[in-house]
């Protein structure tokens, strides 16, 4: 929930960046570009791609926000934008699935005791399955625990469509994991 | 084991870690290029006036920018700024001057490029480093000048070079900046062109090329975008044959700011046909005999005379601004759309026939108002009936209605994945429209959707 200071701060720099203010723009920029290079990234699974897609959706931005009608609602405009430059970057590299990058990771790397090695393999392998739309509906849902509803308007898809995409990722990674698990538990009997 | 692990608290951890901070070069580059890149500015601010002419019914066009006109059916682009969301749409040709020469051109320049020459041109995809490879291209041609850009980035221009009129038929075109990094300084490139009989249809042949980029985008078919519209990059008159729209996204989700996409739309027409608009929510095409009456700011007021496309459709209701109210309780089916407008009481609607374009289905209706309807619309004299608007929330929006003595068919196309198009034919002139409709109907049955 935004806080309202925060709105009301949100809502003058959009105004005035409608205005064609390009300060204001920056400050916006700074609000709000590191949460939408993290959700690009995640998306993608590819700075290099996330980062052209953050450039794309930015510049896109500016150039839209005088038709922005509720400033109140830049950032779910703002992430709507950003989640069809994904779209666009991955559609543009329609190569990139079969010439995966590794996806740079900040923070530590060694493995949790949620996640095993063998899970974050599975889970990018799989990941890598699903179109980007399917990624995006996955992403909004478990990274910035978007609700179904949020999640449509964030793509702009029927709520219905969101679930059914949510539905298949969340299946196929599952299943993924499990599978992943299988011969494990094989071996296990077998010992 | 996995089936006991809470999947979602795993989903989460596993996209957890990854980089939270977008990187610098990033944001630098894009302050720097907002610096340069002006902003797309409805002609009207939200909210939005809906009419500038007398009857004629306003539409502003989709998530771009485009201000289109529906009157009842009759479509008008009115003014728009761009479409992309990336970049500015500057009307007239541009070419090496934005280049910033860095060396003298005067050693390349020879006589001037002929006047038939002089204009855009819509192409293809081009294998040319800066131009989607998905949105077409364009080049343009001035006296002296040549550049490529991507369709709606004309103030970006690429492989901009001095040209110079060698033969009667041959180009030679000289780099003289090497800004861009495509081509270096002095490269020289000689190509042959010819004209169609129309002047429509620009064919060039390489003859050589110091600069591979250029010898690898120049070459090939390209199509003179004459839109009355400075605004609009729609074509025009048409050649007679097969063409490809250059914006109209068809299948782009509603309120999505729509990148171009070459191709989306293919259709074939004869002789005296011109397209007249191509916006990523709205495609128009009209006869040549009324496009040549038309001014750049659209067709006179109560003249519509056309087929008309027009993406993502919803029912509406007429509210007393007229600015299109989605009803949310109607379905956006083909199905449902068809039902909406047979149940509205101020149209006469016929019963819908089956329509099968490009493999998709569809229904057809004709529609025109009922004489004991009522409804107004500000700046509209007259009855009308307001049925019709777009799905989208973001900026734009278009709307469609029935004015009296307007008489439509609507083609409401399944492509898809929820995506629907609605196809109309519509004319203010009563005489005119069964011609109307027997010309169009086999154009509207060429029409493919990619």
């Amino acid at each position: 929930v935004t806080p309202p200071l925060e709105g009301a701060i949100v809502r003058d720099l959009v105004e005035q960046a409608q205005n064609g203010d390009r300060e204001a723009f920056a400050a916006l920029v700074a609000m709000t570009s590191d949460r939408m290079y993290a959700l690009a990234a995640r998306i993608l699974r590819d700075g290099v791609l996330a980062e052209d897609a953050l450039q794309g959706a930015l510049i896109a931005i500016w150039r839209q926000l005088p038709s922005l009608r509720d400033p109140d609602r830049f950032e779910a405009w703002a992430r709507r934008v950003l989640v069809h430059a994904c779209y666009a970057e991955a559609r543009r590299r329609r190569t990139w699935a079969a010439n995966v990058r590794v996806l740079p990771v900040d923070g530590p790397v060694a493995p949790d005791q949620i996640v095993s090695i063998d899970d974050r393999d599975a889970l990018e392998r799989a990941f890598r399955r699903l179109t980007v739309e399917q990624r995006a509906v996955f992403v909004l849902h478990h990274h910035l625990g978007l609700p179904l509803v949020e999640i449509a308007d964030a793509v702009g898809i029927p709520a219905g469509t969101a679930r059914s995409r949510l539905h298949y990722a969340t299946r196929v990674l599952r299943a993924a994991v499990e599978a992943d698990a299988a011969p494990v538990a094989h071996e296990g009997r077998m010992a | 084991m996995t089936k006991e692990r809470d999947f979602d608290r795993l989903a989460r951890a596993w996209l957890e870690p990854g980089p939270d901070e977008a990187p610098d070069r990033a944001i630098a580059a894009v302050l720097l290029a907002v610096e340069t890149t002006p902003q797309v500015r409805p002609r009207f601010r939200w909210p939005i006036r809906r009419s500038i002419n007398m009857n004629r019914y306003v539409l502003a066009a989709s998530a771009a920018t485009v201000l289109v006109v529906v009157i009842g059916g009759g479509i008008l682009i009115n003014r728009p700024t761009d479409r992309t969301g990336t970049v500015a749409a500057t009307p007239s040709p541009t070419a090496s001057a934005s280049a910033t020469p860095t060396a003298p051109a005067s050693e390349a320049l020879g006589e001037p490029v002929p006047a038939s020459l002089i204009a855009r041109w819509m192409g293809g995809s081009r294998p040319t480093a800066g131009i989607d490879p998905a949105s077409g291209s364009s080049l343009a041609f001035t006296s002296s000048g040549f550049s490529m850009t991507p369709p709606a980035q004309t103030n970006n221009p690429l492989l901009g070079a001095v040209a110079a009129s060698v033969g009667d038929t041959t180009i030679r075109l000289t780099t003289t900046s090497s800004r861009e990094g495509r081509c270096a300084i002095g490269d020289t490139g000689t190509y042959t062109w010819s004209l169609s009989p129309s002047g429509r249809t620009l064919t060039i042949a390489a003859v050589a090329d110091d600069c591979a980029a250029r010898l690898g985008a120049v070459p090939g078919t390209w199509s003179k975008m004459a839109c009355k519209d400075p605004n609009d990059s729609c074509l025009g008159d048409l050649e007679v044959g097969a063409h490809e729209s250059q914006f109209f996204a068809p299948r782009v989700d509603p309120g999505v700011v729509a990148a171009p996409e070459f191709g989306a739309l293919t259709y074939t027409v004869p002789d005296g046909w011109a397209n007249r608009a191509d916006w990523p929510t709205a495609f128009g095409l009209t006869p040549s005999s009324d496009y040549v009456n038309e001014p750049a700011s659209g067709p006179p007021p109560d003249t519509y005379h056309g087929i008309y496309l027009f993406t993502q459709p919803a029912a509406s209701n007429q509210t007393a601004d007229c600015n299109g109210e989605v009803v949310t309780t109607t379905g956006r089916t083909v199905k449902d759309l068809v039902a909406w407008v047979q149940s509205r009481p101020s149209l006469i609607v016929s019963d819908a026939a089956s329509v099968t374009i490009d493999g998709h289905d569809g229904q057809m209706i004709d529609v025109r108002l009922d004489p004991s309807s009522t409804g107004t619309c500000p700046d509209v004299s007259g009855p009308i009936s307001v049925y019709l608007t777009d799905s989208g929330s973001a900026a734009d929006d278009w709307t469609w209605g029935s004015q009296a003595g307007e008489q439509q068919r609507l083609i409401f196309l399944d492509l898809g994945d929820g995506d629907v198009v609605l196809i109309g034919i519509d004319s203010s002139e009563p005489d005119r429209y069964d011609e109307l409709v027997a010309q169009a109907m086999p154009i509207i049955e060429s029409f493919t959707f990619k």
